[in-house]
C-alpha cells in the first residue's frame, strides 16, 4: 500500500462529532395534522432527497412530498423534513411527548439512508470504473457489511 | 507488482480507498480519480510505508552522490 484516503459521499452529510443535537424548533415549521405543543428538530445525515424517500419507504413509511419538505409516518408518528441552506434534511417533529422515539426513529432514518448511499456509491463506482478502463478483480461483502471492490489499474486514466 | 485500487464502501456509505503497488508521488493522481468515482470528496489521507520506500531511496541515493561530491 502506498496512500490511504478517507473519502465522504457528496449526498452524505456528517454529524458534527458524531453525535446529534437535538434543537427546540419554531412551532410554525411543524405542521403536522395532531397539532402542535413541543416541536422539536434534530439534524439528519441526508443530503439527497430520492434516496431520502427510498430510506423512508425501505422502512415502511408512508412519504407526502411537496416542494420542498417530506412528510412520513413512521411507527404512527408524524415527522417532517425539510432542507437547510446547505441541503442537509432536517427532522422536525411535534415530539414533546415522544422526544425518546423521535431520535430512535431519526437515528433509523440515518441507517437505511446510510445503506442507500452506500448501494448508490457501489453503483456508481461499479460503472465508472469500467468507463475508466478498471478491472474489477475480487469483490467481497465483509462481515461488517461493508463491501470491498479491488481494481487492477493502468498506468493512465 | 500489479497497480491495484481497493475501495471500501462501509454500511453507511463513508469510503476508504488504499492504492497497493503504486509507489512515490504517482499514487496521488488516483485521489481525483476515487473521489471522481464515488461521487465524494477526501476527508483525511495517509501515507503508508510503501510510499516512503521510493522516496527513501531517492534521498539514500542523494546522500551518497553528495558524499562522493565532497570526497572529490
Amino acid at each position: 500500500m502506498s496512500i490511504e484516503v478517507l473519502l465522504i459521499p457528496l449526498a452524505l452529510a456528517a454529524l458534527a462529532g458524531g453525535a446529534r443535537m437535538m434543537q427546540e424548533a419554531a412551532p410554525e415549521s411543524v405542521k403536522t395534522s395532531s397539532g402542535i405543543s413541543t416541536a422539536i428538530q434534530a439534524r439528519s445525515v441526508a443530503k439527497d432527497r430520492r434516496m431520502l424517500v427510498e430510506a423512508l419507504v425501505g422502512l415502511g413509511s408512508s412519504v407526502t412530498v411537496d416542494e420542498e419538505t417530506l412528510a412520513a409516518t413512521l411507527e404512527g408518528r408524524e415527522i417532517l423534513f425539510a432542507p437547510d441552506a446547505e441541503g442537509v434534511y432536517w427532522a422536525k417533529a411535534d415530539a414533546g411527548a415522544w422526544r425518546e422515539q423521535f431520535e430512535h426513529l431519526l437515528s433509523s432514518v440515518d441507517q437505511e439512508y446510510g445503506r442507500q448511499v452506500q448501494l448508490d456509491v457501489y453503483r456508481k463506482v461499479i460503472a465508472r470504473a469500467a468507463e475508466r478502463g478498471l478491472q474489477l478483480e475480487m469483490e467481497q461483502r465483509d462481515g461488517d457489511n461493508s463491501i470491498v471492490l479491488t481494481f487492477v489499474t493502468q498506468e493512465t486514466h | 507488482m500489479p497497480r491495484k485500487l481497493r475501495i471500501t464502501i462501509g454500511e453507511h456509505g463513508t469510503i476508504r480507498a488504499e492504492t497497493i503497488g503504486i509507489k512515490g508521488p504517482s499514487c496521488m493522481e488516483l485521489l481525483d480519480l476515487i473521489g471522481q468515482l464515488a461521487d465524494a470528496e477526501v476527508v483525511d489521507s495517509a501515507f503508508t510505508a510503501e510510499y516512503y520506500d521510493e522516496t527513501t531511496v531517492n534521498e539514500e541515493t542523494v546522500g551518497k552522490v553528495n558524499m562522493k561530491e565532497g570526497q572529490s
